[in-house]
């Protein structure tokens, strides 16, 4: 049984980290595209730079940075590592001014570019 | 004979390595088929914008990055246990991969819905603007029309008062 659970860990552990580092890797070499990550596309066709896009950029590689560092530095290992409660309120006024942008680019810019 | 295993054990250590092979199998095939692009991953982080257009979506992306991170962690703390056992989710954890989630479904509602009403009015404004040009033209052409017959009447009466009248033969 313990053979077993061995080759599960292993099992797992290659094959979750084949499955990132293909993802990774395609991102790595541009089969996936980045573009436009931080641009929002404008009504008429061009494209702009978007500072909500840039601050939930920030704010998730932080916070996911910060949690794979308690995860594996965690003194408790038969618990995921909590996330204080003011993290996640500071992720979702992140998200929330992320999707507030987005509303406002996409239903509110058409109305005032023609506003009869 | 005394120290082997009881039948159901057997059974149970039998399945777990069929399990294991399976799950093995099946991984590797989906890996080769990403390798190939026989599973296509290059629209992954791409949200559509218009008809051929698309560019990476940051809803998209974040909600990989959190993915990958909490899947990473959650393994890491189960092979560190011992006995390994399946953590407890803590409700903080819940509440982020739900942000996340809800992030890339409301974007992508909103990406869908590309403008709906706000769009249609002001598309209908658009084909109002083309509507009056297209009057205005067609009456700018019935003017000129108009003073097109007037100068050719003027023409034939002046052409009138010139020729004299032929008489009729016979």
């Amino acid at each position: 049984m313990d053979l077993l659970f061995r080759l599960a860990v292993i099992e797992c552990g290659v094959l979750l980290l084949s499955f990132f580092g293909m993802v990774l890797w395609k991102i790595a070499v541009g089969e996936i595209s980045l573009a436009g990550l931080l641009t929002t596309k404008e009504p008429g066709g061009g494209s702009t730079f978007s500072p909500a896009r840039l601050q939930l950029l920030i704010f998730t590689v932080v916070v996911a940075g910060n949690y794979l560092h308690a995860a594996l530095a965690t003194p408790r290992p038969h618990a995921l590592p909590p996330l204080p409660n003011s993290v996640i309120a500071v992720l979702g006024g992140s998200h929330a001014v992320y999707l507030g942008g987005k509303a406002l680019s996409t239903f509110i810019q058409p109305l005032l570019r023609n506003p009869r | 004979m005394a120290n082997s295993p009881p039948p159901v054990a057997w059974l149970e250590i039998f399945a777990g390595y069929l399990i294991l092979l399976f799950m093995a199998g099946v991984g590797l095939r989906l890996l080769i088929k990403m390798y190939r692009n026989e599973i296509d991953l290059a629209q992954l982080l791409c949200e559509p914008k218009g008809k051929n257009d698309c560019a990476a979506s940051m809803s998209r992306f974040q909600l990989l990055i959190f993915t990958f991170v909490i899947t990473l962690s959650l393994f890491l703390i189960i092979v560190g246990s011992h006995p390994p056992a399946f953590p407890p989710i803590p409700d903080q954890i819940l509440m982020l991969l739900g942000i996340s989630a809800s992030t890339y479904a409301v974007g992508k509602g909103i990406a869908a819905s590309n403008g709906g009403g706000a769009a249609a009015v002001a598309q209908a404004h658009d084909h109002a603007d083309a509507a009056q040009t297209a009057a205005a033209t067609a009456q700018s052409a019935l003017a000129g029309a108009q003073k097109a017959a007037a100068d050719a009447q003027q023409a034939a009466q002046a052409a009138a008062a010139v020729v004299p009248p032929v008489p009729p033969q016979g």
